[in-house]
């Protein structure tokens, strides 16, 4: 490295014979023998030696066990951290921000379906509201308290099932939490005095119900489904990271092994001594440790790809629809409740439905197959109650229409709000169980990483302590 | 070679290794209340003067004669039901009972007798389709806008006021409630006169006559004018201390503050020199104006036109029940016609 300057294809000049030929010279060049001049020479004499070439040979292998310790060993570490954050962090945040969507979603509907059944709502109404919204905020703290110790999310969001038709706005996940915390306040203080109002007989009380659904559907959902798209795409990104194969560990393990082994052919040759079993030992940990590197990696990155598999293709897919599904059973109760100003919900019905059908066709996991079933033969139901509603509600039959979509009374024929429960349910039931699949998958890999940074760190240790033994004894030859 | 990348590498595995930054937690200082704002609006809507001088015209066509054949209501008794477009807060006038689920109201009444004349019955025979002066011209004149899909209905009723700049849009009946514009305003506001408003925040429901009088410079010192689809989100943005004062028809005023024992009306200034509000139904344009003519006829026996008694009539019967306790004992106004 020192004498490329001076080197000349073929045979070398050193840097000594050249310094002394100038000096033979008495002017016009100032000789420059300074210390670190005079040290390149020591330098460079040593290392024609045996002695200092076989330094040299043991220092590069030392170097190169240490680099191909510390890459390998902090690749595994970086990963496995990956992998603990998104099942400790990411996940769990994940299904938090989506029980917030999914809660407020409901109580958006409970409430609509309230007002239809009149101001004396049923018991079972009010404890579906108030569970929804004491959800919500338990989710909300869960949430906010798992947030504090993540990372910023910047990554590219797909959003899922019907795409919203608001933009995202801007803001940090602690930021949307906060403003989600904040609204849930105000839109609770709203419905409560929609709810005193709506006792006492007074249209302010209608007022501030549609304003209270204003502020959820305008202020908070979309706040939430970001949330929950960013999350998601997080999610998506570190196990994209944490399934990438060690290339580099592996190079420099292959290079270290190789290395090993030409050290060892060319000591045979000059010290006539079979074998150094120094080296041979630091050879058998390398590969060693490579076998496990390759192994843990091939099946934490394989567990890892169908966890991610699965998030995608399974988990959106579904978690798409079920809040397509709950939009759609709010529009259907509002389209009722706005009347002749209801065509834009009607519409946005229909659109929701159409996107919850070809979500549950896109769904086709064997193990989830019979829930998936379910719901849509549920569906099909629904849409032809459905359609019931709107010969009633266009026909002027008001209460005809009410009682279809929630049957204030006792009536033997399912509600379209029944029905849109029961597809809750199943697709909840779906998600429960692909979630189960994922974490476990997740919980395979996390298990296949364990130990490995240790036991490689370990066995690469051997090897350079290996390979020093092995090697010490040839150079004191010299001394 | 790999001694000169190596802290290259090095600093590069321990950025990746999980230096990453956490998020600061938002400090739980004293954060800001959000607002809860209805879906629309506008604000500060812009002053736009008034085109021409805004006039009344009461005058409506005369009663159509019993038995006399018209296409409209030929339409409308073959379909068997009557389509009417009233607001579904608006106490007193016309509301959607929470309790019974049922609308309820003086102008409900006035439907109520237009569809009993109409079929017989007023047992489920009507048709209630939500809407506010936003949607009066588009659904009044039958267009189809852009934004969203409107019923048609065949009467619409909202304290709607007779103006010169609606009789070529669509026909009016004659009048059946004559409105003043007056202020709601908190208890402990500063305001004391209508005139005082200037520069304050002022409440109206867009496409109303009221809107026109707000921008339209009615008001010596011009208030900034907010504008929401409906007079009742009016009171909400009054109540959560967003606007100074809502600016409307006394009959809806009286009805709102009705509702809320910490408001107050403001007295009718004179300084201002606003035009009366006569309210009348209003009904989209046919050649024969039947429709018209027939909710006249309909009108005139609501109102007992004529009858020396007017205590026994229908309109002082529902209108003592629906607005006399906030409005005060009031006479039925008197009709107008057109020569024929």
């Amino acid at each position: 490295m020192f004498d490329t300057a001076t080197d000349n294809g073929g045979g070398r000049v050193s840097v000594a014979d050249t310094a002394e030929r100038h000096s033979d010279y008495s002017a016009p060049e100032p000789p420059p023998p300074n210390g670190l001049f005079l040290l390149r020479q020591r330098l460079s004499r040593w290392a024609r030696r045996t002695e200092g070439k076989l330094t040299l040979v043991t220092a590069a292998l030392v170097g190169l066990c240490l680099l191909s310790g510390l890459v390998g060993t902090l690749g595994i570490t970086q990963r496995a951290d990956l992998l603990n954050a998104v099942a400790e962090r990411n996940a769990p945040l994940i299904q938090r921000t989506f029980t917030v969507y999914r809660s407020l979603a409901d109580a958006d509907a409970t409430s609509a379906a309230a007002f239809l059944a009149g101001a004396a709502e049923s018991p079972s109404v009010r404890s579906t509201f108030e569970k929804d919204i004491a959800t919500a905020g338990s989710a909300l703290t869960s949430a906010s308290a798992l947030s504090a110790t993540l990372p910023q999310p910047d990554v590219q969001v797909t959003s899922t099932g019907c795409t919203s038709s608001s933009t995202p706005p801007a803001g940090s996940v602690a930021q949307r939490l906060d403003l989600l915390a904040r609204n849930l306040a105000v839109y609770t203080g709203l419905i409560e005095t929609a709810r005193t109002y709506n006792r006492q007989g007074l249209p302010l009380g209608a007022a501030y119900l549609n304003l209270a659904s204003t502020v959820l559907r305008r202020d908070m959902l979309p706040q939430a489904r970001v949330l929950y798209d960013e999350e998601s795409a997080l999610v998506a990104a570190s196990e994209g990271q944490a399934a990438e194969f060690p290339w580099l560990a592996l190079l420099l393990v292959v290079l270290l092994t190789g290395a090993l082994i030409v050290v060892q052919v060319r000591l045979r040759r000059h010290t006539r001594r079979s074998f150094n079993i120094g080296l041979l030992a630091a050879t058998l940990a390398v590969v060693a440790g490579g076998i496990w590197l390759i192994v843990a990696s091939s099946i934490e990155g394989g567990a890892v790809d169908t966890s991610r598999a699965v998030d995608t293709t399974q988990i959106h897919v579904l978690a798409g629809a079920l809040t397509d599904a709950q939009q759609a059973r709010t529009d259907e109760a509002l389209t009722l409740i706005a009347r002749g100003a209801g065509a834009q919900f009607e519409n946005d019905f229909t659109r929701r439905i159409g996107c919850l059908d070809t979500a549950l066709k896109n769904v086709t996991q064997p193990d989830i197959a019979v829930p998936i079933s379910d719901a849509r033969a549920t569906l099909v139901q629904w849409r032809q109650t459905h359609g019931t509603v709107r010969q009633h509600d266009d026909a002027g039959d008001t209460t005809g229409a009410v009682s279809d979509v929630i049957n204030a009374g006792t009536g033997a024929t399912p509600t379209t709000n029944g029905l849109a429960g029961t597809i809750d349910a199943d697709l909840s039931k779906a998600v429960d169980q692909v979630r189960a699949r994922s974490d476990d998958q997740i919980h395979s890999a996390r298990e296949a990483l364990s130990g490995t940074e240790i036991g490689f760190a370990v066995l690469i240790g051997i090897a350079l302590v290996s390979a020093a033994a092995g090697m010490w004894p040839r150079i004191a030859e010299y001394r | 070679m790999n001694t000169n990348r190596l802290p290259v590498l090095l600093l590069t595995l321990a950025v990746l290794a999980g230096c990453s930054v956490a998020q600061p937690p938002v400090t739980p200082t004293t954060a800001a209340v959000p607002a809860a704002l209805p879906a629309v609006v506008r604000s500060p809507v812009a002053r736009t003067p008034a085109v021409g001088p805004e006039c009344v015209r009461t005058t409506s066509y005369p009663v159509l004669p019993a038995g006399t054949d018209s296409p409209t209501l030929d339409a409308i008794r073959a379909r068997g039901r009557l389509l009417v477009g009233v607001s579904q807060t608006a106490y007193g006038l016309s509301y959607r009972d929470p309790v019974t689920g049922g609308m309820s109201g003086f102008e409900v009444d006035i439907v109520n007798a237009i569809a009993t004349a109409l079929f017989g019955t007023d047992q489920n025979t009507v048709d209630w389709v939500s809407m506010n002066a936003t949607d009066w011209n588009a659904v009044l004149t039958r267009q189809q806008p852009k934004d969203h899909k409107v019923t048609f209905v065949d009467l619409v009723l909202g304290s709607m006021t007779m103006t010169c700049a609606r009789w070529p849009k669509w026909d009016f009946s004659t009048e059946y409630l004559d409105t003043k514009q007056r202020m709601l305003v908190r208890d402990a506001s500063p305001i004391t006169t209508m005139g005082d408003v200037g520069g304050r925040k002022v409440c109206s429901s867009n496409g109303s006559t009221n809107m026109a009088e707000l921008t339209g410079g009615a008001f010596p010192r011009q208030p900034v004018v907010v504008g929401v689809d409906d007079e009742t989100n009016c009171m909400l943005l009054l109540q959560q201390d967003k606007v100074d004062a809502v600016f409307t028809d006394d009959v809806i005023l009286a009805e709102l503050s009705a509702q809320d024992r910490t408001v107050k009306l403001l007295p009718v200034d004179s300084v201002l020199n606003l035009p009366v509000e006569p309210a009348a139904v209003g009904i989209p344009r046919s050649a024969d104006h039947g429709m018209a003519r027939f909710v006249n006829g309909v009108l005139a026996q609501f109102r007992g036109d004529g009858r020396a008694d007017r205590s026994t009539t229908a309109w002082e019967k529902s209108y003592n029940t629906w607005l006399a306790a906030n409005l005060g004992p009031e006479q039925p106004p008197t009709p107008a016609y057109l020569s024929p």
